[in-house]
């Protein structure tokens, strides 16, 4: 598959993000198509996104990110997208990325990449606060022995993903903090994936929707569903040898 | 006589009939011969195997060696109600887990419970954890771990009030939303039906209208 025939979609779930979106979006440009998720804002997130020239899907309440993402992942499946780029909302994630992360998946033939801030060894970029850095070490470590490879940045909102893994997220998608549970997940269910490494920024406008008694609510809630999704039997219907029809299908 | 006094009597004579003990014993390792191939197949989920193995293996050791019964009826009242306190909160554990195994329970609604079983094993295991509520309120020790398990429900049974209400309210802004979608539809038919006169309507356009099913 050529670069040039490979169909690109750009997904960022937004929840409350219109400052952001409005610096945001215009520096990802037109190269490829864009879809914000309006996670049920209140504000006018939806607007601002179509404004810039994003397609915009609007869910009625507000389901998370991980409901989000697996909408937006519903609409790629559907309009025949091969590769996805998931990006944050809040604009902590550059255009460079999109670049960077798409090289990834086509030089290491991956199905998922995720855009790690940590894994070059000298510190750059928007690092995140200290209390932080050593929750992300410790589930890093942990997700690393589980996953049995390699993961420096569990929790990063930024990935590509390919079609087999498009249709995947689509119908399974964990709900709350998704990103550390989709690693283990795929890895149980046979996918290939790595990391690359990109710089974040700060976020360009809002508050983070993770504050607070955050953190430790965080940890407790991904350990539990770590540990039990370990104990889950592998789905058959979603492993990644019994996808192969997805490469030839055409959208349903 | 009263009933478990009959019962006791009854197992006793169980005990000194040879027949009985030799039939019991046969029951009991064709159960455990059953377990065992289910178990070896991978048949079989964790607490129904669990709960046959220790019939099969009560039974067994019955038949083996009657006076156990005898045994295990004249123990210290006070260690008896530990160890069903301890039973009870194990089945439960094992329930909720084997429940998230499956997918039946999500996980949010899972963690009371496992907290739960896990306090009352805790309270079981080491009976002198809830002093505190003796010197408080002067209860002994089996109305102190009732005492427990019935805060532990209120909260459980709170959550669940909680969680119907967030239903009730995506249920009803569902609901309102559907309307609006609707709306827009026969907008739409409106004007395809204003710019193309020669196709033929959908069968629920504006004019049929009837009530939707109610299904209260």
């Amino acid at each position: 598959m050529s670069a040039a025939s490979t169909k690109v979609l750009i997904l960022i779930p937004a929840f409350n993000e219109e400052a952001a979106l409005s610096v945001f979006l215009p520096e990802l440009g037109t190269r490829y198509p864009i879809l914000v998720v309006d996670d049920g804002s209140v504000d006018h997130t939806a607007a601002v996104a179509r404004k810039h020239g994003a397609v915009v899907l609007r869910l009625p309440q507000n389901l998370g990110v991980g409901g989000a993402v697996q909408a937006g992942c519903g609409y790629a499946w559907r309009h025949g997208y091969d590769q996805v780029v998931r990006l944050d909302g809040d604009g902590q994630h550059p255009a460079e990325c999109v670049s960077l992360l798409l090289d990834a998946i086509e030089r290491d033939q991956l199905d998922m990449v995720t855009g790690s801030r940590f894994l070059s060894e000298e510190v750059q970029g928007y690092q995140s606060t200290r209390a932080r850095q050593m929750g992300i070490g410790f589930l890093a470590s942990a997700l690393s022995r589980i996953c049995r490879q390699r993961i420096t940045d569990p929790t990063s909102g930024c990935f590509a993903i390919n079609r087999r893994l498009i249709y995947y997220f689509s119908h399974r998608y964990p709900a709350d903090y998704p990103e550390p549970e989709a690693l283990a997940l795929i890895a149980r269910q046979g996918y290939h994936f790595g990391e690359t490494a990109v710089q974040f920024r700060e976020r360009q406008a809002g508050a983070s929707s993770i504050t607070g008694w955050g953190p430790a609510f965080y940890m407790l809630k991904v350990g539990l569903a770590l540990l039990v999704d370990r104990a889950r039997s592998v789905d058959p219907h979603f492993q990644r040898r019994t996808l192969d029809w997805v490469d030839g299908a055409q959208t349903p | 006589m009263n009933l478990p006094d009959e019962l006791l009597h009854f197992l006793h004579l169980l005990g000194h009939s040879l027949a009985a003990r030799v039939l019991l014993g046969c029951l009991g390792a064709t159960l455990m011969g059953l377990l065992g191939r289910r178990i070896a197949l991978k048949n079989i989920s964790p607490l129904p195997a669990i709960i046959l193995a220790l019939i099969a293996l009560g039974a067994l050791v019955f038949a083996f060696y009657p006076p156990v019964l005898n045994m295990m009826v004249r123990l210290d009242y006070s260690f008896r109600i530990r160890i069903l306190w301890a039973s009870l909160s194990l089945v439960v554990l094992l329930t909720t887990l084997e429940s998230l195994r499956t997918s039946w329970l999500e996980e949010r609604y899972a963690l009371l419970w496992v907290g739960t079983s896990l306090v009352i094993l805790f309270v079981a295991a080491f009976p002198q954890t809830i002093g505190l509520l003796r010197i408080l309120s002067g209860m002994n020790y089996t109305s102190a771990v009732i005492a427990l398990i019935f805060a532990f429900l209120v909260l459980v049974c709170f959550h669940f009030s909680i969680a119907l209400s967030q239903h009730q309210n995506s249920n009803e802004l569902l609901t309102r939303e559907h309307a609006l979608l609707e709306r827009r539809v026969e907008e739409l038919e409106e004007l395809l039906k204003a710019a193309t006169p020669q196709l033929p309507t959908s069968p629920h356009s504006a004019s049929s209208d009837e009530a939707p099913a109610a299904d209260t």
